[in-house]
């Protein structure tokens, strides 16, 4: 007998059949032994199963989980109880709570908290942590990042200021949010960015004053692109400046098509071919 | 043996006489192999990871240290040399390497490679004579992945990048995840193009030795959940399903599909989660099957009815269920041959191969590279890394280049996608009465990226916004211009406005692309004739369904027949049900108000709910608050769904009501009971949709009028959704 086995012979056998409703069978007990296991994929692939499970039993694991040291998990966590509006308000109380506080961990976990919530009644709370001087600056970054994931153009200003934060980590995590901030309109406060002393931050910045064909930006990324110490931040101010289009900025890239670096020659040469 | 010591290791490989059985075959000496003309294989090692790859379509996993690598002989004993990228620069000193594919020439691989943790996966080509590599230009906020070569020195590859200028990527509303979409880029860098959004992921693009290309699209629409084989043009056009539907699939998800011979393809059949994206080997007929130069073939009548599927690891799950010890899961397969009984390159990996067992005893997948032999079932040892994922084995030589296809040309309607079918009533899954489709319905998708809270209602159905109606001509043609790469779903509906068939996918068309079906899910391995030669849709011009309306301004100014858009709940529903039913359908104990009860045997906590279309905020409590239902007509109308209930082992007293049945209007006890008044051409309230009463005539109150009803019947075809575009900007001003 050939080892093969057709489809329609297991199905008639085993019953065997395609599993199309991948959201379905969660349980208490599921998430339970998942987080037993501490695998954060499987965390989170349990709680994503449990979306509407209607499961008293659940709540006090995932608030538990709210506070895992996994960003993944505390982000599934959020969205189940995105859904559950009652514990979802006390959650929202805690958590502005927390951001008000001076535990730098748990205003992280707040903040990521409410970024999931995705609720622009958030944003004050996240204000007041983002530029809290009780707080780490992981603690602020999460706060900055959160108000990228709620998206609203009421968190701008917020994001403005926080890019002039001591920290890097919470510079760049603004200028990133600054992207994701919808229907944004250019990216002003990200040039000065460009400069920044972090060459993470300056990557960032080039990629999202690109992104958005922020005119304001290009004097800086023609320096930039032939002058930047980082090999990626090159490449990002070429991206950008292909994006942006100026005719201008054609010496500059032409210069940067003979780049001691893989990564900014080709992104140059392209880059050249775009603008007007 | 537990799992641990099962690893292989380098040295044991080198030993290994007998092949290892893939769960119950025989063991088996190696012997004459298509492997043994191959002078050279390439493979990717990546560090183990246990997080970052949970579902099928996660992207973004990074660990430095990965490594591109050629193994000559590809033996247990041969020579393993790295091809990328100890000897790039120093930019490359912490690269993580996710995919790979080799050029039709073996000159070159493009990779997609991430070279920091604060950096995206981007597109890199190296030369393998020379040894040079060059990043190609891409959005560097963005990830890009699985590059595949297309003929005509193209690029295929899937980003999360957005096409849509402006507007944010969809997210997924299941895994939460950025989606994935496709596009294409020169071999030079120059003419990136992004395609045409699918509402979930798409992932895994192949090409096809017809130059063709298929990949895995995420459908997700109200209940279905899975991932499919779809194939396009290369130029991301003319995209047809594949294989996974219409009852011919045997797993939720196929991935990582490469083709055997014309119409015949290996990929990974496997659940959608935890499963670290492997699964069983699946050999795939996408038609009817013939051998031809020793080759079996699958490329005549292809279609999803015609196709079949082979297992060929019969003893690996399916699901996301632990595998037994020696059975394992497969990365990925890659043929040798292509007679009946294959041979595959592969990666596996011995022990459960699942996140949570794996969690639990700190391990992760211990992949390596294998090769097996399908007749038998036998699995031989190449190569294993220990601490690394040897993956994507490939041999590392010459291909013929597909013929290439050259791109659609565009139409004379700008940016616009023009969508119709010659013949609506040509359907290989409805019978429709003659006359009994007065248009198609365009309903367009999106996710909550666009600011809806992170649920739609108690619906699993994403956003939705009406684009118009497109009247079906007497030949049964149909045609409209929609924006472009905005997904969409048709529905055919009759003259009381209610959908007589909802196709369960989304499409969406390139800006210029025409996108013609026979007819509606007609049969694809069949010639549609048109007589006599032209549609009467061609002939009338297509109806312009909001086709230049920009994404932001679509939704309802006024909730008119004509003019709907959105429906959003509270603003264009709850008003009907305040002036017409809350008289009596107000939660009091009557018999006109049936209720039920929701019991948790364990606790003893129960929660009567009583029918109330009243507006007021309700939840689900047992015990305490468990679930939003918005409103209580939302509740009464929509939920919660059954299968949640059964999930949940809570017992119910009484008969939990199906008044509305999403995407089925017409089905819907509301609808019935309401018993509308025919729509089109114009209302006519003297005609009703079903046999028996008109309910608010029977109780002597005032009808609704047409355009109320129609409110209610768009509201269940489009998926009972509770938010729509419409509160968006009102939930963004909440304090």
């Amino acid at each position: 007998m050939r080892p093969l086995i057709t489809f329609a012979v297991v199905a008639a056998t085993v019953g065997l059949a395609a599993d199309v409703s991948a959201g379905r069978g969660g349980s208490a007990s599921r998430i339970q032994n998942a987080v037993n296991s501490g695998s954060e994929d499987a965390i989170v692939a349990e709680i994503e199963r449990a979306e509407r499970l209607i499961c008293p039993q659940c709540v006090e694991p995932l608030m538990e989980l709210l506070d895992h040291d996994s960003y993944a998990v505390r982000d599934a966590a959020a969205w189940w109880f995105a859904k559950r509006p009652a514990q979802r308000e006390e959650i929202e109380e805690m958590a502005t709570a927390r951001l008000h506080g001076e535990d730098s961990t748990l205003a992280r976990n707040a903040a990521d908290v409410l970024g999931a919530f995705r609720r622009p009644a958030a944003l004050p709370a996240l204000e007041t942590a983002a530029s809290s001087a009780s707080l780490d600056a992981e603690a602020r970054a999460h706060a900055v990042r959160a108000v990228g994931d709620i998206g609203h153009d009421r968190g701008n200003e917020l994001l403005a200021t926080a890019m002039a934060d001591d920290s890097a980590e919470v510079r760049r995590a603004a200028v990133r949010a600054w992207r994701a901030i919808r229907q944004q309109d250019g990216a002003a406060p990200v040039v000065d960015r460009l400069t920044d002393d972090d060459a993470r931050v300056r990557r960032e910045a080039g990629a999202v004053v690109g992104a958005l064909r922020e005119d304001a930006a290009r004097d800086a990324l023609e320096e930039q692109v032939v002058s930047d110490s980082d090999p990626a931040a090159r490449r990002n101010a070429a991206w950008a400046l292909g994006r942006i289009g100026d005719g201008a900025s054609r010496d500059a890239l032409e210069t940067a098509t003979s780049d001691s670096s893989p990564l900014v020659r080709t992104t140059a040469e392209v880059a050249l071919g775009k603008l007007r | 043996m537990n799992y641990a010591k099962y690893i292989a290791t380098k040295a044991a490989i080198v030993t290994a006489i007998f092949a290892v059985s893939s769960g119950c075959g025989d063991d088996a000496t190696p012997g004459d192999s298509a492997l043994e003309g191959v002078s050279a294989i390439t493979f990717i090692q990546r560090p183990a990871r246990g997080a970052g790859i949970g579902n099928v379509f996660s992207y973004g996993s990074y660990e430095a240290g990965a490594r591109l690598v050629e193994l000559r002989p590809p033996t247990a004993d041969g020579e393993l040399s790295v091809l990328c990228c100890e000897d790039q620069g120093e930019e490359f000193e912490d690269i993580d390497i996710s995919s790979y594919d080799l050029s039709f020439d073996a000159d070159e691989v493009v990779m997609s490679a991430r070279l920091s943790s604060d950096q995206r996966y981007g597109l890199f080509v190296l030369s393998l004579e020379s040894g040079e590599i060059e990043q190609l230009p891409t959005d560097p906020g963005q990830h890009f992945l699985h590059p595949t070569f297309l003929p005509g020195d193209r690029i295929m590859f899937v980003t999360d990048a957005v096409v849509e200028e402006g507007a944010p990527q969809f997210q997924d509303e299941y895994n939460r995840n950025t989606t994935t979409q496709w596009g294409t880029i020169r071999r030079d860098g120059s003419e990136l193009t992004l395609g045409a959004r699918n509402l979930s992921h798409r992932s895994y693009p192949t090409v096809l030795s017809d130059g063709r290309v298929m990949f895995t699209q995420w459908d997700h629409l109200g209940s279905m959940n899975a991932g499919h084989l779809l194939i396009s043009n290369p130029d991301m056009t003319n995209v047809t399903e594949g294989f996974g539907k219409e009852g011919t699939g045997v797993s939720n998800s196929y991935i990582k599909t490469v083709e055997v011979s014309p119409g015949r393809v290996v990929a990974i059949g496997t659940a959608r989660e935890r499963t670290v994206q492997a699964g069983a080997i699946l050999d795939i007929r996408l038609g009817e099957t013939y051998t031809e130069d020793g080759e079996l073939r699958a490329d005549q009548r292809m279609s999803e009815a015609n196709a079949s599927v082979q297992i060929l690891t019969p003893h690996v799950p399916l699901n996301n269920e632990p595998a037994p010890e020696s059975v394992g899961r497969y990365y990925d397969a890659y043929p040798l041959n292509a007679g009946e009984d294959l041979e595959l390159l592969t990666s596996w990996s011995p022990g459960p191969v699942e996140s949570r067992s794996l969690g639990a005893a700190d391990l992760n997948a211990e992949f390596g590279i294998y090769l097996y032999d399908a007749a038998e079932r036998a699995r031989r040892p190449i190569w294993n890394e220990p601490g690394m994922w040897d993956v994507m084995p490939r041999p590392l030589e010459p291909r013929s280049a597909p013929p290439r296809i050259p791109d659609a040309g565009s139409h004379d309607f700008d940016d616009a996608v023009l969508l119709g079918s010659m013949n609506v009533y040509d359907s290989s899954l409805d019978d429709f009465e003659p006359d009994s489709i007065y248009a198609v319905r365009v309903q367009e998708g999106y996710s909550s990226e666009e600011g809806a809270p992170r649920d739609f209602g108690l619906t699993e159905h994403e956003g939705s916004a009406r684009l118009g109606i497109a009247e079906v001509h007497d030949d049964g043609s149909w045609s409209a211009l929609i924006p472009p790469t905005v997904p969409v779903h048709l529905q055919a509906i009759d003259e009381f406005g209610m959908s007589l068939r909802s196709e369960p996918v989304w499409i969406s068309g390139n800006p210029g692309e025409a996108r013609f079906c026979g007819g509606c899910h007609e049969d694809r391995a069949s010639t549609t004739v048109i007589n006599p030669g032209l549609t009467e849709a061609v002939s009338a011009g297509p109806f312009d369904l909001m086709s230049d309306v920009p994404r932001f301004d679509r939704k309802s100014d006024d909730f008119s027949r004509d003019e709907v858009v959105g429906v959003p709940w509270d603003q264009a529903l709850q008003p009907i049900f305040d002036e017409h039913c809350v008289d009596c359908h107000d939660g009091s104990d009557a018999p006109h108000n049936p209720s039920w009860t929701l019991i948790d045997p364990e606790t003893g906590d129960s929660q009567t709910i009583t029918f109330d279309l009243r507006g007021h905020e309700v939840d689900i409590e047992l015990g305490e608050p468990m679930l939003s239902t918005y409103s209580a007509s939302h509740l009464s109308l929509l939920g919660p769904m059954i299968e949640d209930l059964d999930d949940a082992d809570l017992e119910v007293e009484g008969d939990v009501p199906n008044y509305v049945q999403p995407t089925e209007a017409r089905e819907s006890a509301l609808i019935q009971t309401l018993n509308p008044p025919v729509q089109y051409p114009e209302p006519d309230t003297g005609e009703r949709a079903f046999d028996g009463p008109v309910h608010l005539l029977e109780e002597g109150r005032d009808d609704m009028s047409p355009d109320e009803y129609h409110l209610l019947i768009l509201m269940a075809d489009a998926g009972g959704q509770f938010y729509s575009r419409e509160n968006i900007a009102d939930l963004g001003e909440e304090d």
